[in-house]
């Protein structure tokens, strides 16, 4: 076997690992090592290598009984569940309407919903604090034209998260609505052609054949939302600098923040943290049976 | 010769390559001989104005940079974690008083900053600073840096529009005083019109109250006093004075600026004022001018201070640093040099400073920097620990359900039963998170 020969095998049973390893350093860097470095400090009460001290499940058996920590996942959950109540049915609607063939312009305005997503989160939080902002805010004068008392959106314990919520769907609608675009561009012409011989009206089409079409993507946007839901951090926390009148705004990754960066506990954080994958984990899981169950999957 | 992946990724290799050779030929910014880490851009202009007189003093450069606050915390927070000694740590930083709690979480020995209550009273500077201030910035007899600032507070009101309500403002001695002030005012201006800027879902003010009357949510022994009888007294107070039949005051919204146009607008006729906000007065609401007037707080009893304090800045030396001498040389010398001061500085000989002897025409020529300093020498003890924004937090929340049983209806006497009762609990809370989270 000649050199070249040989040079040729090392490079053909090598090459995939070489391909990899650049993934595999920055993944191992920047997300294996601190996820796992994360579950160890999860188990002490640490402030800095100095000061740790291992306390077991401790920190977890705490989190259990934290009304802090269960407060912030109530608001996160039904912020989760409005945002969704909304969003789905707001963005399928724009998709069903920028799909159809009497709309004109329509790339201009699929680009035009499509691009709020390509906005940062602080910055659309910083954005409607100056809109929602009680006495020179926008969206308060157009209420006051209109001859509706102003409301304390920012300043109201009960307003402050609807603000976030108005905040987050304009952010995010015409994400998913691109998704529905392009899946109700897949559908088959000829199904709605069938249902109309068969005698279907709209919402018939839509209930038999646009629906079962888009189940797939639905479901996967419903996952994505409840994940970002969960997720929930910047916006609330830039829009209401924090958790906000009354701890109103106060969800689950903000509690994680301010216990790991304002009061320094890195490991309760920590644990925080993993409670967190572990509730994903859950209703990810939970998700997946329940359409598996409806023939949704 | 075609690229083979094409033109457009041969393009942005080609720019990564020409950004990483700019990159790496920058090379680093040599370090001065004293890095100074100043969150606002009045303090880093003021200490950069400095320069020249430290190096002719002491021949040594110093540079000031401006950090944002929450940068200033990261990266302190990840050196101190760390262990960091090195070039990269500052000499002297700036810590605002709603950040300092974390740094004070280890035990006083573990504390990142350098200890100098030994330096301070070497060069015999202990009397230069208010006594309380520095207090502020201690943790178990240790002292961790020097204060910049009093932020004495005050109560600011619409001299113009109470006048006309026929009531003197500069007469009243106590919040119930204050209290029934303002409901003449609203008697007279209708109820749109409220008498004071008081907010119903945030501690902030029910807090300054506290301190007037000497109570820290959690002393220097970490000891909880949310279930003092003064707290409950001030609270039931406060909420009475923003919802229910005897309320006087209205949130205008979270910041300075709404709080300034709202008084502006006459939709409320006072605020609480640290000093630094009169400055802020000046600039959002230029046509208050010669309306407002200036007065010490109310009180609830004879003994409590005429004053609170609202923020706060202390300049330190993170332990990481290099040459500590050197560093508190620089220390000294930006912290007792006279600058120009926007607000009440804690040196108390700049209080000699012209500008604060002043009549100011803003005020109707009232002499606004005097009575800060008055109130300076007044000012209440304020301690910080870890657990103090847990405390305050949580004091927001019992005034936020007490503000709501108030608007449903709910009488005086149940209204104290359960006041008490959240109290009650809250203070087992927070004791709870203390020794679970304590170091000590």
């Amino acid at each position: 076997m000649t050199p070249r020969d040989r040079w040729w095998r090392w490079q053909s049973r090598n090459a995939p690992y070489l391909f990899l390893l650049p993934f595999a350093l920055v993944f191992g860097l920047f997300m294996a090592y601190p996820l796992g470095r994360s579950l160890i400090l999860s188990f002490y009460k640490a402030i800095g290598p100095k000061r740790m001290e291992f306390v077991g499940s401790g920190n977890f058996r705490f989190l259990l009984h934290d009304w802090v920590f269960w407060w912030s996942v109530a608001n996160t959950a039904a912020f989760t569940i409005a945002f969704l109540i909304v969003q789905i049915p707001l963005s399928l609607g724009l998709a069903l309407l920028l799909n159809s063939r009497w709309v004109k312009a329509r790339n201009w305005f699929r680009f035009a919903f499509f691009s709020t997503h390509l906005t940062g989160q602080v910055f659309v939080a910083i954005i409607f604090g100056v809109l929602l902002e009680s006495r020179g805010g926008l969206v308060n004068h157009v209420l006051a034209a209109l001859g509706i008392a102003p409301i304390g959106w920012l300043s109201d314990p009960n307003w402050i998260m609807v603000s976030v919520l108005i905040a987050a769907l304009w952010l995010s609608v015409g994400f998913a609505m691109i998704y529905f675009l392009a899946t109700l561009q897949g559908v088959d012409p000829e199904f709605y052609e069938a249902a109309s011989v068969d005698g279907a009206g709209k919402l018939s089409k839509f209930w038999h054949v646009t629906l079962p079409s888009i189940s797939k993507v639905l479901n996967l946007l419903i996952f994505m939302g409840i994940v970002a839901g969960l997720q929930l951090f910047e916006l609330p926390y830039v829009l209401n600098q924090g958790p906000g009148p009354g701890g109103r705004g106060m969800t689950i990754v903000m509690y994680l923040f301010i216990t790991g960066f304002d009061a320094g506990d890195l490991g309760y954080a920590s644990a925080i943290g993993w409670m967190l994958v572990i509730m994903v984990a859950i209703v990810g899981v939970i998700q997946y049976r329940l359409l598996k169950r409806l023939g949704a999957m | 010769m075609q690229f083979p992946l094409g033109k457009a990724v041969l393009v942005m290799i080609l720019l990564a390559a020409v950004g990483a050779v700019g990159v790496l030929m920058q090379g680093a910014r040599p370090r001065a001989d004293i890095e100074v880490w100043a969150f606002t851009s009045d303090q880093t202009n003021a200490w950069q104005a400095l320069n020249s007189d430290f190096y002719a003093i002491t021949g040594k450069k110093m540079r000031v940079k401006q950090v944002s606050t929450q940068a200033i915390d990261i990266r302190l927070v990840s050196m101190m974690m760390s262990g960091e000694q090195s070039k990269i740590v500052p000499d002297i930083v700036t810590i605002e008083v709603g950040s300092v709690g974390k740094y004070f979480r280890p035990p006083a020995d573990d504390v990142g900053f350098v200890p100098i209550e030994n330096f301070l009273k070497r060069d015999g500077l202990e009397e230069l600073f208010v006594k309380t201030r520095l207090k502020l910035w201690s943790k178990g007899g240790h002292l961790f840096g020097l204060p910049l600032d009093v932020h004495p507070v005050m109560l600011t009101y619409r001299k113009d529009l109470y006048a006309q309500a026929g009531i003197d403002l500069a007469k009243i001695k106590s919040w119930a005083d204050f209290q029934n002030a303002g409901l003449t005012y609203q008697k007279y201006w209708g109820p749109e019109k409220f008498a004071a800027e008081l907010p119903a879902a945030s501690a902030d003010v029910l807090y300054m109250m506290l301190l007037q009357r000497g109570v820290n949510l959690v002393d220097e022994n970490n000891h909880v006093c949310l279930n003092d009888p003064r707290v409950l007294d001030t609270l039931m107070f406060y909420t009475q004075m923003v919802a229910g039949q005897k309320k006087i005051g209205q949130s205008a919204g979270g910041n300075t600026i709404a709080r300034v146009r709202a008084l502006v607008d006459g939709d409320v006729a006072a605020m609480i004022t640290p000093d630094w906000e009169v400055q802020q007065i000046k600039q959002w609401g230029p046509e208050l001018a010669n309306k407002l007037a200036v007065i010490a707080l109310p009180r609830f009893d004879e003994s409590d201070c005429p004053t609170s304090t609202w923020g706060g800045t202390m300049v330190a030396i993170p332990r990481g640093c290099q040459d500590v001498d050197s560093a508190w040389q620089a220390l000294k010398f930006l912290t007792t040099s006279n600058t120009n001061y926007d607000t009440l500085p804690a040196l108390k000989s700049a209080w000699n400073n012209p500008g604060f002897h002043q009549p100011d025409p803003f005020f109707s020529n009232e002499r606004v920097g005097e009575l800060e300093i008055k109130l300076a020498g007044e000012l209440p003890n304020r301690i910080i620990t870890p657990f103090t924004t847990i405390a305050t937090g949580e004091l927001s929340l019992v005034l936020h359900r007490a503000v709501r049983a108030v608007q449903n209806g709910e009488s005086l006497p149940e209204l104290e039963i359960h006041c008490r009762q959240w109290l009650q609990s809250t203070n087992d809370d927070v004791e709870k998170y203390i020794r679970f989270g304590g170091f000590e």
